[in-house]
């Protein structure tokens, strides 16, 4: 499958909203063990996504991006600090508001297509089951599944039941399903995780389509790199901060709020914990020197 | 839809599992009250048709309407004093009275619940040959040769008749021949009762099944000896010969011929429903009928179904409680196991409930999401299992009790309206788990464990309080025995006390066996026990597998307990395989048997207790030389027929003196008699010939007040020889006596070829015979000697016995365990006061114990035959019945013989037919319900296990292959999951075992498992090991076949790609 799987037909009126924006202020997340101890998983988070934008979030395993994307849901309620999608701080709302912006402005796409789908039933099946939680009326305003189906290059599918999908396939369809509420902010944890290249590759395509046409925000939590490279604002997440952003090919260290900057993902091996720093103004900006050991210290 | 029907077909054999287990719970839920009503209808059919037909049915009687009317013989007229002649009844006549014995049966409330009147006439007469005279009856009935098995032609004139064949081989005729009838009425003024003698023609012989049947109606009309036995001695009443079959045109005689018309109760029209109005019925035509005077013969006994109603009711209110006790458990298991695995289906769709709140589904949408699957599935097993259960029930009651009526009952539409809501609730509640967890925790891939709730803690609590309640109550409650619900459901309390008891033991031992298989033993223990404590997942499994060992348990033991004691109860009430029922006089009965059946396998005479009379007053009297072949026996009243069979025989041979001859003349010498009552004394001879058994008394003359005399007697039946049983002194008449003095029996010789020998010399060869006088003192001593038999008579009023010694004067007695038998003083230790023929307390000497016997059940004893009528004889004239005891196999040849000897052999209960009816009773019939449950519970809970183990094979095998992965052996895989089934299934097993046991102990004995009267064997409520372990034994080799095939199935399907496809999930 390629790129030109995306109808050309395709346009805005299949997507009921256009983008939302989100915005994340001195997020912070906590979990509980099945023993009981707390496990900080976001530590200040401070994030502003445009309406229409597309970002990948990056960060080795337990770093606290797929918590983000899950807060970002309405899946999981910050522990403290506010997460603003569309205007509305999504972890102070009620549940019953809450469930109303995931059946229509929000849609995640959950890790491993099988969990986005019901696995009997159809493409085609799997989409109506996907709207049903809309008002008839927004329904009717969408595209019908075969249709959809269809605009996305999933035409074929329309009619199989999952099981008999491949995995590429299964992941497009289940992308399809997320999307076919016409929400305005996608959320796809490791869209392309277990797919081949060419699947990945159309997989991104299609996000990326997605979000030209619709102008829905995308948000995406990945560990591949060529992934995230074709996607224009990256986000790292380190420790449960953000730690660097690359915009369009440039890497940029974030400050947070207590002032903290994160090294490079290079740099760090160079400066391990404890690594004494100096920081000298310049006309550029800082220049950071390292230091061996301060004055007077033995070290 | 089509995205729930392959919801539906994606899960096809979990919802085919909560299918069958929610048609099984629809099925018994709705079957039982159906079956309880058809029981109901069936005891109803029963009870009436073993009331006699004459109770249930309508009939009356009408006689001729003008006084007997009489005219001079035209032949003799004239001719100075002629004799009169009874006028015929005219053919108007007759049909006048039987269209208005018809019309007083058809009114409009007879025609409802009774079926159309048969008429008959009925006329009454003798039959007389020889000396002796017999009742017979003239009897037309309309319909009688298509009833009557008829050899011959069936009578169609004038004077034609149909006679019993046994009657027509005693009177040594044929067809043919001419019997006579006579009638006897009035003959006018002079001669108040004249003879009008009647002759028919016998066209041929008949014989009737039976006569008490609805057809036939009332056995008197037909009944009768046809052996023409003589009447018994002292006897007032005619012997009734079998009845006359004629044709309507015979019945002439107009004094005394009746007209009747007689409808039994139409048994398909009457039912439970239709009690009331019958009833009612029933009362209004008595009420247009009371008014009828003469010649309308108002019957003597009100016919009334009161008691009879009463009965059922009371019969039918039991048989429900006891099958909805019944019934309840296997509901509550399937409710539960449905509940268990709705629940592991809400798992499986865990998932999908998840993807549904990701979807934006508000909370009541999510909910219908995920209750609708189970709902639908529920909710097709309404028609399926009422429609099953309606087919079962039609099935089982066909084959159990016979065609019955179809009854939708109120009870099984609120049953199933009940299960219907319980099960719809159960799965509600069962999905509710998943629907209410954080989408966060829906979407994880790890199940957490949920800690125990306070709910869930006091709702165990609360169960086990109710249960130790439930048997608390039961335990000091002062009745004995009871059905009520509680008491029935105790069982089920104490199953789900236990369940909660051993969840928790269960828990403790788990960790405790992981922590001891963690530091040694082998890996499949550890994995096993490991798995016991983490994953809670089979633990959902024992409270209804232990709820199902339990109560199947329960019941079998239960059932076994309640049909063990009928067979007892059967064994006592009947005595013997079959029993008939005839006025023979003992002492015959006992010569026939001896006779026919010379060995002793297949006969027995018997005497039934006294009626009214209780512990040691109630003794019955058997052949004690047969009573190990032919009486019956139960194991459960210990020791064994052959052992009691030792103690009822006397010491000693029983060796009576015999003689043969027509005279026997006795030499009295040495007489000093003075009296002031009753004097002379008379000397009698009680005897049995050899040729009949009969008991014949002979005077052999009077005794002068002094001196000597020689006395010379006449005896009956005698050539062929007789034996003696006592000789008498008395007054005149066989009476009492006060006289006093001495006499010696110098000599006694019968004059045949037999003179006997009378053992007059041998001082231990005679003593006094009982009953002694007022006193209790023997009233005459015997000093034997060369010169005769010394008597020294002490002059109580009494009559003085005589009886060889070899008869020993206190018999063996065998007794019943909880048989009160007062000591007798002036004997051994242990002699006791029994009681012989006609419950005349004499002493016994107690043999033996045992906690039943026959004849007697749990109350009285029994003592031999042979010795009671030696020495009371005299008073076995007066026994009404006399029992023949056949064994079970006695050829039928063997009875012909007996009925050859002119035993009338028609009334007979047989062990078997006691026992078909003890089982058929309400109480059986709840037990058996009891049963089928407790079966129908094993295989739900197997169902469930089996149901479960499939669910649970998907993720079992995910943790089989990841622990493949890091190379523990298939082997030990296996071993570790049949090691987690028998262990912890195992342990439901048992725990359902010992909550059997303790429903058995301690519950059982309070419930009502039958009618138990007052003379019945006591029930043996001791352990059925044998059936509580069968029922374990089959528990456990049906858990040990899943748990193979489960581990055998995770093991194979758990590979490393099952990780690859989970995670790919």
């Amino acid at each position: 499958m390629t790129t030109s799987a995306v109808a050309p037909g395709w346009t805005g009126e299949a997507s009921a909203h256009a983008g939302i924006s989100v915005r994340c202020q001195n997020v912070v997340h906590i979990y509980t063990t099945v023993a009981g101890h707390d496990v900080v998983a976001l530590r200040g988070v401070n994030l502003d996504i445009a309406p229409g934008e597309q970002v990948a979030l990056l960060g080795p395993s337990g770093s606290g991006k797929s918590t983000l994307l899950g807060l970002f849901g309405g899946l999981q309620r910050a522990s403290a600090g506010q997460v603003i999608v569309d205007g509305v701080d999504v972890s102070r709302i009620p549940e019953a508001e809450l469930t109303r912006l995931r059946a229509g402005k929000v849609a995640s796409l959950l890790q491993g297509a099988r969990r986005n789908l019901l696995t009997y039933a159809t493409a085609a099946g799997n989409v109506s089951f996907a709207r049903r939680a809309m008002p008839a009326a927004e329904v009717r305003r969408l595209p019908s599944p075969r249709q959809l189906l269809e605009m996305l290059g999933l035409g074929e599918l329309t009619d199989t039941p999952v099981n008999a999908m491949s995995g590429g396939e299964q992941q497009r369809v289940a992308l399809a399903v997320t999307v076919s509420s016409g929400a305005g902010l996608l959320l796809a944890d490791e869209p392309t995780s277990q797919l081949g290249h060419t699947d990945r590759d159309t997989m991104v395509d299609l996000i990326q389509r997605v979000n030209a046409e619709l102008g829905t925000t995308v948000v995406i939590v990945t560990h591949d790199p060529d992934i995230a490279a074709r996607i224009p604002r990256r986000v790292t997440i380190r420790n449960g901060r953000i730690g660097s952003e690359g915009v369009h090919g440039r890497d940029y260290a974030v400050i947070d709020q207590d002032g903290a900057v994160h090294l490079p993902e290079d740099w760090i091996q160079d400066y391990p914990p404890g690594s004494l720093v100096e920081f000298e103004e310049t006309e550029d900006g800082f220049f950071v020197r390292r230091v061996d050991h301060a004055p007077g210290n033995p070290r | 839809m089509s995205t729930f029907l392959a919801g539906l077909r994606s899960r096809r054999w979990l919802n085919v599992g909560v299918f069958l287990l929610g048609v099984l719970a629809m099925v018994v839920a709705v079957a039982t009250p159906l079956y309880a009503r058809s029981s109901a209808e069936h005891l109803l059919d029963q009870r009436t048709e073993q009331r006699p037909v004459t109770e249930t049915g309508l009939s009356v009687e009408t006689a001729p309407q003008s006084p007997p009317r009489l005219e001079v013989d035209p032949a003799q007229d004239g001719e100075g004093n002629p004799e009169k002649q009874m006028v015929p009844l005219t053919q108007e006549e007759r049909d006048q009275m039987l269209s208005q014995a018809t019309d007083l049966v058809t009114t409009d409330a007879a025609n409802t619940y009774w079926l159309p009147p048969t008429t008959y006439l009925l006329g009454s007469g003798e039959y007389r040959t020889g000396a002796n005279s017999y009742q017979i009856n003239t009897y037309w009935r309309d319909g009688m040769c298509g009833q009557a098995d008829v050899e011959g032609t069936c009578p169609s004139a004038p004077g034609e008749a149909l006679i019993d064949p046994t009657m027509l081989e005693t009177i040594g005729g044929q067809v043919g021949d001419e019997i006579t009838v006579v009638h006897t009425g009035s003959g006018g003024n002079n001669n108040p009762v004249v003879d009008y003698p009647q002759t028919y023609t016998i066209v041929g012989t008949y014989t009737i099944d039976d006569n008490a049947s609805p057809y036939w109606f009332n056995p008197g009309h037909t009944g009768g000896d046809g052996s023409l036995r003589p009447p018994s001695l002292g006897s007032s009443t005619p012997t009734q010969a079998p009845a006359l079959l004629v044709d309507q045109s015979s019945v002439t005689f107009n004094a005394a011929t009746i007209a009747g018309a007689d409808r039994p109760v139409d048994l398909d029209a009457l039912d439970i429903d239709t009690m009331d109005d019958a009833e009612v019925q029933l009362a209004t035509w008595q009420t247009s009928i009371s008014d009828q005077g003469p010649p309308i013969i108002q019957p003597d006994d009100v016919t009334t179904f009161e008691t009879l109603f009463e009965e059922v009711r009371a019969e039918q209110d039991l048989l429900s409680r006891v099958t909805l006790a019944a019934v309840v458990p296997l509901i509550v298991l399937a409710l539960l196991l449905l509940y268990v695995l709705v629940a592991s289906a809400s798992e499986v769709r865990r998932q999908e409930v998840a993807l549904a709140k990701l979807r934006g589904f508000s909370a009541g949408k999510v909910v219908r999401f995920a209750v609708a699957e189970p709902a639908a599935v529920l909710l097709l097993t309404v028609p399926v299992g009422i429609a099953l259960a309606v087919v079962g029930e039609r099935v089982l009651t066909g084959v159990w009790l016979g065609p019955t009526p179809f009854v939708v009952t109120t009870q099984a539409v609120v049953s199933a309206a009940v299960v219907t809501a319980t099960a719809l609730v159960a799965a509600f509640v069962a999905v509710l788990g998943v629907v209410r967890e954080p989408l966060a925790a829906s979407l994880s891939a790890a199940t957490r464990r949920r800690g125990t709730s306070t709910w869930s803690l006091l709702a165990q609590g609360a169960l086990v309080m109710l249960s130790v309640a439930a048997v608390v109550q039961i335990l000091t409650s002062d009745a004995t025995q009871s059905s009520s619900f509680v008491e029935l459901l105790a069982p089920l309390f104490v199953a789900i006390g236990a369940s909660v008891v051993a969840l928790l033991l269960i828990g403790m031992l788990a960790r405790v066996w992981m922590r001891r298989t963690a530091d040694r033993g082998g890996l499949s223990p550890f994995l096993a026990s490991r798995r016991l404590v983490r994953r809670q997942d089979l633990m959902q499994l024992v409270l209804p597998l232990l709820l199902a060992t339990a109560m199947a348990a329960f019941a079998a033991s239960a059932w076994k307990v309640a049909d063990d004691w009928r067979v007892s109860k059967a064994a006592a009430t009947i005595g013997a395989s079959t029993v008939y029922y005839t006025d023979t006089a003992p002492a015959r009965l006992q010569w026939v048997t001896q006779q026919v059946d010379p060995e002793g396998r297949y006969l027995a005479a018997a005497v039934p207790p006294a009626p009214r009379t209780v512990d040691g007053g109630r003794v019955a009297l058997v052949d004690a030389s047969r009573f190990a072949r032919v009486a019956a026996w139960d194991s459960q009243w210990g020791s064994s027929g052959s052992e009691v069979q030792g103690w009822l025989t006397p010491p000693g041979e029983l060796d009576p003196i015999r003689f043969s001859g027509s005279h026997v003349r006795v030499e009295l010498h040495d007489i000093g008699l003075h009296g002031e009552l009753n004097l002379p004394l008379e000397l009698w001879m009680r005897y049995v010939p050899d040729s009949n058994g009969d008991e014949r008394l002979a005077t052999l003359g009077s005794l002068p007040e002094k001196g000597s005399v020689t006395l010379d007697g006449f005896v009956s039946e005698c050539d062929d020889g007789c034996s003696v049983q006592q000789l008498y002194l008395s007054g005149s008449s066989s009476s009492v006596s006060d006289a006093s003095g001495r006499v010696t029996i110098a000599s006694i010789a019968a004059d045949g070829d037999e003179p006997g020998d009378w053992r007059l010399d041998d001082p231990d060869a005679w003593r006094p015979a009982l009953p002694f006088g007022d006193s209790g003192v023997p009233p005459v001593s015997i000093d034997a000697g060369p010169g005769g038999l010394a008597l020294q008579i002490s002059g109580e009023p009494v009559v003085v016995r005589l009886t060889t010694a070899d008869v020993p004067v206190a018999p063996p007695i065998v007794a019943t365990e909880t048989t009160v038998l007062d000591l007798v003083p002036g004997y051994t230790a242990d002699t006791v006061a029994g009681a012989s023929v006609n419950g005349v307390r004499t002493p016994m000497e107690l043999a033996g114990r045992a906690e039943a016997l026959p004849m007697v059940g749990n109350n009285g004893g029994l003592s031999d035959l042979t010795a009671a009528l030696r020495e009371y004889g005299d008073q076995a004239t007066n026994i009404p019945i006399t029992h023949l005891m056949v064994a079970a196999g006695t050829p039928p040849s063997v009875l012909d013989q007996v009925r050859k000897q002119g035993v009338s052999l028609t009334v007979s209960r047989s062990e078997a037919e006691e026992l078909e009816e003890l089982r058929s009773d309400a109480f059986s019939l709840g037990w058996r319900v009891f049963l089928l449950v407790g079966v129908l519970t094993l295989v739900l809970a197997f169902l469930g296990v089996l149901a479960l183990a499939v669910v649970q094979l998907r993720w079992r095998s995910y943790e089989v292959a990841a622990l493949r992965v890091v190379g523990v052996r298939r082997r030990d895989l296996r071993r570790a999951i049949i090691t987690e089934y028998v262990a912890l299934l195992g342990m439901a097993v048992v725990g359902g075992a010992l909550a059997a046991v303790a429903s058995l102990l301690l519950v059982l004995p309070s419930l009502d498992i039958g009618a138990i009267g007052e003379f019945d064997p006591a029930v043996d409520f001791s352990l059925r090991w044998a059936v509580v372990a069968g029922v374990v034994a089959v528990v456990m080799v049906v858990v040990l076949g899943i748990a193979l095939w489960i581990s055998r199935r995770t093991v194979k399907q758990g590979t490393p790609a099952t990780l690859r496809q989970a995670d790919a999930r």
